[in-house]
């Protein structure tokens, strides 16, 4: 049977896309195998409704047909979990009323690791799923010496199978001549043919793949010793902690230090680019817009770009390594002990650079009160924003000295500011589980896998395609805020004749001053209150925003330090500090939250929480702070 | 799918069970600990967590079966929880309290 | 006066997309969802 036969025979048309759809147990090489079919051919979108990252890319087959390849979420189990398994599950049995069925599904099998699969491809024929297996890494298997009886696989699963090694491109070609011969031959399921196994069927299939298991795989003559001794060393209840924290320094250090020089290229991009513009443009409000909204506004969220790459890539190198799992086995005591997913602690550490990427990569935890809850304690941790203000208020009002003869004090005031967010984000988790979702404590069980080298083009694909999604977000979404925050800011104009700075007047000044009574007890002015309007863009232009009202020109920070140190009590500059430990000052990160979650009421409760816990702090802080005679 | 579950039931009818020692948990089994699995249950864990039967699917879906070789390989360093076990040629990380249910048999047969 | 205009425009285009895009949309494609007449490119979210 040949690919031919199957374009329909009218004249002209061109022949309908093949639509295939990759399934696979998690860590089988699956994403490696969608790069290696489509190239950069490919797509990420949303499914609707649902948060489930859905990656479509396409090649052209040997006929010149169209293949449309998805790259399903990884499964164990057509009983799907989670909402990621919801989707490959009704993809698969065709349930998705905005995804027609795939014509063909891949089955991508770790050939070292068949046991899982064989049970989930067991469970593809017994619905008559029209299905081709790529054991993949194939190679790996030859080295270990693990023979496969292809043949007599192929006829127990009903199913094509080829060796593929997806990272070298291997059997590439061939696995498209399959799906085109098995499309030709393909019936389209019945979605009623699946129900939910029982625990005495799933019994009864694994038996069955442990008996295909027997027959078709002979034990590896070289197992691997390799993924064992490493695990002595890494899950090592003491040299694996050391590991791990040496490992969770490099990423900071990374991030920070790093990323430090591309952040100021890019700092200083986008003022070269605003005073571009201004030279172009005449004064008056479209100037302002451009330069001071768009430009400052967008750069201002752009500039965690480098930040974001790099910590996506060490994320994505981690996870291809297989290290990840084993940091998340370390970490499950301390997060389950808050209440949360050992996998918690990835998105958790990038919300150290950035609550977007963070709450970006809460896609890792499957249970959805897991992810909820990690979502909603991620801006507590405190983000890079946040170091601008710390800077300024820690360097105009904390002096420069000594303690205990070695530490210094602003050093160690800033870091109680990075413990104030973790021990709060760890805290809320624990309550937001004790009260609202006790009965929901999800099992921790995770295959840990074997370690494998990290294919570089993969890796630089998977940071792009990040990237990608964080400018598009930022293009976008923030884009659109950042404009309407603008407009707060500059409208209506100040009064000819005003004395004051014209933000005062504006709507901002007006909300600014409608909030100061209620911000009045935690020792916040007027100006402090109509910064936090502007600060809404993100937190760190609360630093250019208190620039404005205090009508200093230019970014000339340490003049606005020594104003500020001159205007603001020390008691008022602890509680501004222990306000921004807690405050939602993001509103990217509130759309996010709501795109993340599909729902508005996430973002609403974050918001509520976080400015109560803002308020109550600073309201602690400078309350004490007077009591011991900083008022 | 019928015949399948036929021939399995008959299959465990049919397996000798070994008379020694007595099943265990390996929720408490230690580290070195090597086994094989006899039944697997799942008890609601006391503080929530989910129904038994769905905690036993999912444990059957990691490849918790009956027969399968166990072996406990690492341990977590705050009160040896979570614990990472050898399942046949697997790797498995859990946490104690969810294999309460699995009764492991020591020695290897 | 055409500054203020063009300005004018702007606002009003990020405020009708952030409208569009945080509100109505997500609404119109649950209720198409609901009804279930929804296309391929429902999919394509961003």
């Amino acid at each position: 049977m040949t690919a031919a036969k199957v374009v329909e025979p009218v004249a002209g048309a061109a022949p309908r896309t093949l639509r295939v759809a990759l399934v696979g147990n998690p860590n089988s090489g699956k994403t490696a195998m969608f790069n290696a079919l489509t190239g950069s051919r490919q797509k990420v979108a949303n499914y609707a409704g649902v948060t489930v990252e859905r990656k479509e890319g396409h090649l052209m087959g040997a006929d010149g047909r169209r293949i449309s390849i998805l790259d399903l979420p990884g499964t164990y189990s057509l009983r799907a979990r989670s909402p990621d398994e919801v989707i490959t599950r009704d993809v698969v049995l065709g349930r998705l009323i905005s995804e027609p069925a795939p014509d063909v599904v891949v089955l991508v099998a770790d050939a070292t690791n068949l046991r899982l699969v064989l049970r989930l491809g067991l469970e593809m024929k017994a619905v008559g799923i029209p299905a081709v297996m790529a054991l993949n890494m194939i190679d790996i298997a030859e080295r270990q010496g693990l023979d496969i009886d292809v043949d007599r696989l192929s006829r127990e699963l009903a199913m094509p199978i080829i060796g593929t090694v997806a990272t070298r491109r291997r059997g590439m070609e061939d696995l498209v001549r399959l799906i085109e011969e098995r499309a030709a031959s393909a019936a389209p399921v019945q979605p009623s043919a699946w129900r939910e196994p029982s625990a005495v069927e799933l019994r009864a299939l694994h038996r069955e793949a442990e008996r295909i298991q027997k027959a078709c795989v002979k034990p590896p003559k070289r197992p691997d010793t390799f993924t064992g001794r490493l695990d002595d060393v890494l899950l090592h209840p003491v040299a694996g902690i050391l590991v791990l924290l040496g490992v969770l320094f490099l990423m900071f250090q990374a991030v920070f230090a790093w990323a430090a020089p591309l952040m100021d290229l890019s700092n200083s991009g986008f003022e070269a680019l605003s005073a571009w513009v201004g030279t172009l443009l005449p004064e008056g409000i479209l100037k302002s817009l451009i330069s001071d909204g768009i430009i400052a506004g967008v750069g201002s969220v752009v500039v965690f770009l480098p930040q974001i790459v790099i910590l996506f890539l060490f994320i994505i190198l981690l996870e291809d390594f297989g290290y990840m799992a084993r940091a998340a086995f370390l970490l499950d005591k301390i997060m389950g002990g808050a209440g949360l997913h050992g996998r918690a602690f990835i998105p958790l550490l990038s919300s150290f650079a950035c609550a977007i990427p963070g709450i970006m990569a809460t896609r890792v935890i499957d249970n959805k009160h897991d992810r909820l809850t990690t979502i909603l304690v991620a801006p507590l941790m405190t983000c890079s924003a946040r170091i601008p203000v710390y800077t300024l208020i820690i360097s105009a009002f904390i002096p420069r000295q000594q303690v205990m003869g070695f530490l210094n004090l602003q050093g160690l005031v800033f870091f109680g500011l990075y413990a104030a967010g973790l021990v709060s984000a760890l805290t809320v988790a624990f309550v937001v589980r004790k009260i609202f979702w006790r009965s929901d404590a999800e099992p921790f069980l995770m295959e840990l896998p074997a370690y494998k080298t990290p294919d570089p083009l993969n890796v630089l694909r998977n940071v792009l395609q990040r990237a990608q999604i964080f400018l598009q977000r930022a293009g976008t979404t923030i884009l659109s805020m950042m404009i309407l925050i603008w407009f707060l800011c500059a409208f209506p104009g100040a009064p000819s004749g005003a004395t004051g700075p014209a933000i005062d007047y504006s709507f901002a000044g007006m909300i600014g001053h409608a909030i100061e009574p209620v911000l009045g007890p935690v020792g916040f002015n007027w100006q402090m209150s109509v910064a936090l309007i502007p600060g809404m863009a993100a937190r760190e232009v609360a630093v250019g925003a208190l620039g404005t009202v205090y009508s200093i020109s230019g970014d000339n920070t340490s003049l606005l330090g020594a104003s500020l140190a001159h205007q603001w009590s020390l008691a008022s500059a602890l509680a501004f500090l222990a306000w921004y430990v807690f405050a939602p000052q993001c509103a990217s990160t509130l759309a996010v939250v709501k795109r993340e979650t599909n729902s508005w009421r996430w973002p609403i409760i974050m918001f509520l929480y976080m400015t109560a816990l803002a308020y109550v702090a600073a309201f602690i802080v400078y309350r004490i702070a007077v009591a011991f005679g900083a008022g | 799918m019928d015949s399948v579950r036929r021939a399995a039931d008959l299959d465990l009818e049919l397996t000798p069970q070994p008379v020694f020692p007595a099943p265990t948990s390996l929720a408490n089994g230690r580290r070195g600990f090597v086994g094989r699995i006899s039944t697997v249950g799942a008890e609601t864990a006391a503080a929530g967590g989910l129904a038994a039967p769905e905690l036993e699917r999912r444990l059957l879906e990691m490849g918790f079966v009956e027969g399968a070789r166990v072996e406990i390989i690492h341990e977590g360093f705050i009160g040896k929880d979570p614990i990472c076990v050898r399942l046949d040629d697997m790797r498995v990380a859990v946490r104690r309290r969810d294999v309460r249910g699995i009764m492991v048999q020591a020695g290897e047969p | 006066m055409v500054q203020g205009l063009i300005v004018a425009v702007i606002v009003a285009c990020a405020a009708a997309w952030t409208i569009w895009h945080m509100f109505l949309r997500g609404w119109l494609r649950k209720r198409a969802a609901a009804k279930g007449d929804c296309g391929p490119d429902c999919a394509c979210g961003d």
